[in-house]
């Protein structure tokens, strides 16, 4: 059980990584040497990290799977979550006015 | 006989039910022989039979109970659009041909309301009725009626139904005054009206008549003198950027004007103009037996009394009641709200602030409730106080851990970091110039007219950034997520704590300052090579040496652009312009708009230093010190010399908090330009409205909601419907920015806590910068105009933000009014390892410049040795 708990949380961590690292692709500019080389740095490890969990974790396949699912839940959690609590903020202040100012 | 127009020398114009508050007092103080413009009144006689002739409805609705908007408008109407009987016309054309036969010139008038119920004591009604100034004789009637008409305007019902004052007791006469055209007017007060300090007269003074000042249109020159000596105690000259001229302006032409750029921060008033000041306010308290708050204007060499009350003060039942619950003063924003927000700003950054924070007279305030609902310990009003305004609690055994909070909280805590944990890493490793696209972004913005300006904060704010939105498009949240500086600064702590028990607790402070990048401090060497180049031209430095602040702004563009100081300081405006000073307020112009504050920052160090004090080499040379010291504490420990763990653990941790720190400060840098868009967005809205005659002053918007603003675009609403509101706001705006707003609301907290300071020899607050010095006090509050701050001083600053930078380049020191560690000061004084205790409340009051004192760094306090330097 322990093993399978480490693989979720490995194939989290990782393929959060890469992701991070793929976004640097787009946060930085790949014309600047000193940009290039954080991306081709960050990329190129958070991919080899990937692929070792990926392989060492071999007979835990669906589990790796539910790692990088639960990644992305969490991922698109924040980026959906933070809209609707901003639509939600908007909603409230703009009840809580027309309560206080008809 | 009835009595319909008086001169102010006749023996029954001192009676109040007669002619006025205004003008009985005026009538009062030419009796006491002080200098009052000539004068008639038209009496509340004349308006009573007025009104007798009024239709039955009206008369009933100006004596009865309560007026709504709607009828106040109807009465208005009455009484403008109400024939005025022969008999009244002819005396009172026949007192103002009186007057003008006395006086060669007297062809025009100011034309001042005088109710039976104001400039009392209980009420002083300021500002409520109308005045008219350069009334000719035609006109005279029409403004008479006008004044009567505005005992019925909406404020002055509401003001007299807020204060217990019937309509049918008040009655209005009318002051024909001759007008005086001012060079400069003013208002002093025969006792400080925030503090109610009977030692000190404080005058404020501004160019041209006084309407652009009780309007508070313009801010005006500040003196505070000595009661007994009439000496200037204090003075502060304000940068006044508009006037109301004292000549009569053409139809068509505004009636603000703008003030030339030499006379700008020029002082209005020479020394022994303030002391003549002094002794005519004096005069006038004695007249009346009590403090007063006397209006004058300045004229060939005379100062005319034009109006004088009893000093009301800054009521606190004149401002809003504060929110239900228990608030606290929000610590990160405190710095950027020395002044209140004008409405149209809080309208705008107000809108959507999170549940928990809220807007209170201008300030953004934090729910005391919500923190101790979402503790996961159980705290006290005291303890939560402690916690979110000092960052600390004094007894941390005294906390009750909540353990379902507890368990919710860690819940809390994993499901945050999950969920932003891309967000989380995508800013850990940034490079310094990973934001610069946002400046790409804000000029798309910028260009695009479809987005107004709440579109535009919502666009550059990220709020609605897409899916694959770069780093570069999110300033405020990278902002937001540098906050993780906390964490590694507390592990730094606990670390050394434990592994070097004898270096001095500011090691971390010091350990954790220092690196390139930071935007501030370059900005900072920025103003050193513009004064450099300054320096290398004799040309440049003689405009520096001779000319005034806004003499050298027109030289400058008027210069050759291929000079190198020209091009130099075009280059820092193009790259630093969207800064200012107060920079979350959008109605304050920005450098690029403005950039006299730059002018004044090379000045500042042009003349407080033929060269730079080399702070940042000691600095660097006293940081190598300490991790040498330290490296030696730790290489004493198990295994250290071969496995060095403890040492890059805690090497880690400084450049952690290093970093965080710079991005902080770096992402605020990008995140303000945000602030000069909306602002030009407004300017933009601002012109079609003036052009429309929708609104007839510049700066006029920012005292309205954005609502309202649209509804002049579309027309809904049109001048006369927002003229009063925004002429209240302006009124209320001068109010909140006179008071110091209270650090919590809703509950009183008890002195130990830190938050009230007492003017005692050793002032407390929090030490932003470690470090001990003694040196001679230089209080500024304003960079642009109290320099120069001499090598060696202690800056003493009410706050400080990027326009302060270069004075930390020449003080030894530095005392804050306001701010936490990460605030400007603090990171700044880091920089260059000096001193610096923030949140020093009152500081700027209770020390004075050319006191000595000592500030500690580390303890957060700062001592006051003498009261003046040896």
């Amino acid at each position: 059980m322990i093993v399978k708990l480490v693989v979720i949380v490995a194939a989290f961590l990782v393929s959060m990584h890469l992701v991070i690292a793929l976004y640097s692709l787009l946060d930085l500019d790949w014309r600047k040497p000193a940009h290039r080389a954080i991306i081709k740095t960050k990329i190129l490890l958070a991919a080899c990290l990937f692929i070792a969990v990926g392989i060492i974790s071999h007979d835990h396949r669906p589990y790796f799977a539910a790692g990088i699912g639960f990644f992305v839940t969490t991922h698109l959690l924040h980026y959906w979550g933070l809209r609707i609590s901003v639509m939600a903020i908007r909603w409230w202040r703009r009840k809580k006015m027309l309560v206080q100012k008809p | 006989m009835p009595q319909y127009c008086l001169r102010l020398t006749d023996p029954d114009a001192t009676r109040v039910a007669l002619v006025g508050g205004k003008a009985a007092n005026l009538a009062h103080l030419l009796r006491h022989g002080l200098t009052v413009p000539p004068a008639f009144v038209v009496t509340t006689e004349v308006y009573q039979r007025f009104v007798g002739n009024l239709s039955a409805d009206l008369q009933a609705a100006v004596q009865g109970g309560p007026i709504s908007p709607v009828r106040g408008a109807e009465i208005r109407q009455g009484l403008i659009h109400a024939p005025i009987v022969p008999e009244l016309i002819n005396t009172i054309m026949a007192a103002e041909a009186t007057l003008r036969a006395e006086i060669d010139n007297a062809a025009l008038y100011a034309i001042r309301s005088s109710a039976t119920t104001e400039d009392s004591e209980s009420a002083s009604f300021a500002g409520q009725h109308a005045t008219y100034y350069y009334g000719a004789r035609g006109s005279l009637l029409e403004m008479v009626r006008n004044c009567w008409a505005s005992l019925f305007t909406d404020s002055a019902i509401h003001y007299r139904e807020t204060h217990g004052v019937s309509h049918g007791a008040a009655r209005m006469a009318v002051i024909v005054q001759v007008m005086i055209n001012a060079e400069v007017s003013g208002v002093s007060f025969s006792a400080d009206p925030a503090t109610g300090k009977r030692e000190s007269i404080v005058t404020e003074s501004s160019w041209g008549m006084g309407a652009a000042l009780v309007d508070g249109r313009v801010t005006p020159d500040h003196f505070v003198c000595d009661r007994k000596s009439g000496t200037v105690l204090s003075r502060r000259i304000a940068d006044k950027r508009v006037m109301v001229p004292g000549r009569p302006v053409p139809p068509g032409e505004p009636r603000l004007a703008v003030v030339a750029n030499a006379d700008r921060r020029r002082a209005t008033l020479e020394d022994d103009q303030i002391k003549t000041i002094t002794e005519l306010v004096l005069s006038a308290e004695t007249a009346f037996d009590a403090p007063q708050d006397v209006e004058w204007a300045l004229l060939d060499g005379t100062i005319y009394l034009l109006q004088a009350r009893p000093i009301t003060t800054i009521l606190a039942d004149d401002l809003a009641p504060p929110p239900p619950g228990k608030w606290v003063i929000f610590k990160p924003l405190v710095e950027n709200f020395t002044e209140p927000l004008t409405p149209l700003a809080e309208d705008i950054f107000g809108r959507d602030l999170p549940p928990g924070l809220a807007l209170f007279q201008g300030r953004a305030y934090l729910s005391l409730d919500k923190v101790k609902r979402l503790s996961p310990v159980r705290l006290s009003d005291v303890q939560a106080t402690q916690i979110c305004y000092l960052g600390e609690v004094k007894d941390l055994s005294a906390l009750r851990l909540s353990p379902l909070k507890l368990i919710a909280g860690v819940i809390g805590l994993l499901l945050f970091a999950t969920s932003y944990g891309v967000f989380l890493g995508r800013t850990r490793d940034l490079p310094d110039d990973a934001l610069e696209s946002f400046r790409q972004r804000v000029r798309a913005v910028r260009a695009d007219d479809a987005l107004g300006p709440r579109e535009s904060l919502w666009t550059l704010t990220g709020c609605n950034a897409p899916f694959l939105a770069p780093i570069g498009w999110l300033p405020l949240a990278v902002n937001l997520g540098a906050v993780r500086y906390f964490f590694w600064l507390a592990l730094l702590k606990i670390f050394l704590k434990r592994w070097a028990p004898d270096l001095p607790n500011e090691a971390s402070a010091f350990l954790c300052a220092g690196g390139a990048g930071l935007k501030s401090v370059e900005m900072g060497h920025g103003i050193r090579d513009l004064a450099h180049a300054a320096r290398n031209d004799q040309e440049v430095l003689g405009w520096f040496k001779y000319a005034s602040i806004g003499d050298i702004w027109e030289t400058t563009k008027h210069a050759d652009p291929d000079k190198e100081f020209v091009k130099a300081f075009n280059a820092y405006v193009a790259e630093h312009g969207h800064r200012a000073m107060r920079e979350f307020e959008i109605a304050v112009p920005r450098w690029r708009e403005d950039p006299t504050a730059i002018f004044a920052m090379i000045k500042n160090y042009l003349l407080s230093a033929d060269e730079p004090p080399r702070v940042e080499a000691q600095a660097r040379a006293r940081r190598q010190r300490l991790r040498q010291r330290l490296q030696r504490s730790v290489s004493h420990h198990f295994g250290e010399k071969h496995l060095g763990i403890r040492w890059r653990l805690l090497m880690h941790c400084v450049n952690r908090a290093k970093y965080f720190t710079k991005l902080r400060e770096n992402s605020r840098y990008y995140h303000i330009m945000v602030n000069e868009v909306v602002r030009l967005k407004i300017l933009d809205l601002e012109r079609e409205l003036l052009e429309r005659q929708q609104l007839r002053c510049a700066g006029d918007a920012f005292y309205l909601r954005m609502g309202e603003l649209m509804e002049l675009q579309r027309g809904d609403l049109v001048w006369r419907d927002v003229e009063q509101r925004i002429r209240e706001r302006r009124l209320t705006w001068i109010r909140q920015s006179k008071q110091t707003p209270p650090r919590t609301l809703g509950f009183d907290l008890s002195a130990d806590t830190r938050i009230d300071q007492t003017p005692e020899a050793l002032l407390r607050g929090f030490g932003a910068s470690p470090g001990r010095y003694r040196g001679c006090a230089k209080v500024i509050r304003d960079p642009a105009s109290d320099g120069p701050l001499e090598p060696g001083e202690i800056l003493v600053a009410p706050y400080t933000d990027p326009a302060w930078t270069p004075l930390f380049l020449t003080a030894r020191g530095a005392v804050v009014e306001v701010g936490s560690y990460l605030s400007h000061a603090g990171t700044v004084a880091r920089e260059y390892a000096m001193p610096c205790v923030v949140d020093v409340a009152r500081a700027c009051e209770i020390i004075t410049s050319g006191m000595m004192i000592e500030i500690d760094g580390e303890a957060g306090t700062v001592e006051i040795i003498e009261e003046r330097a040896p």
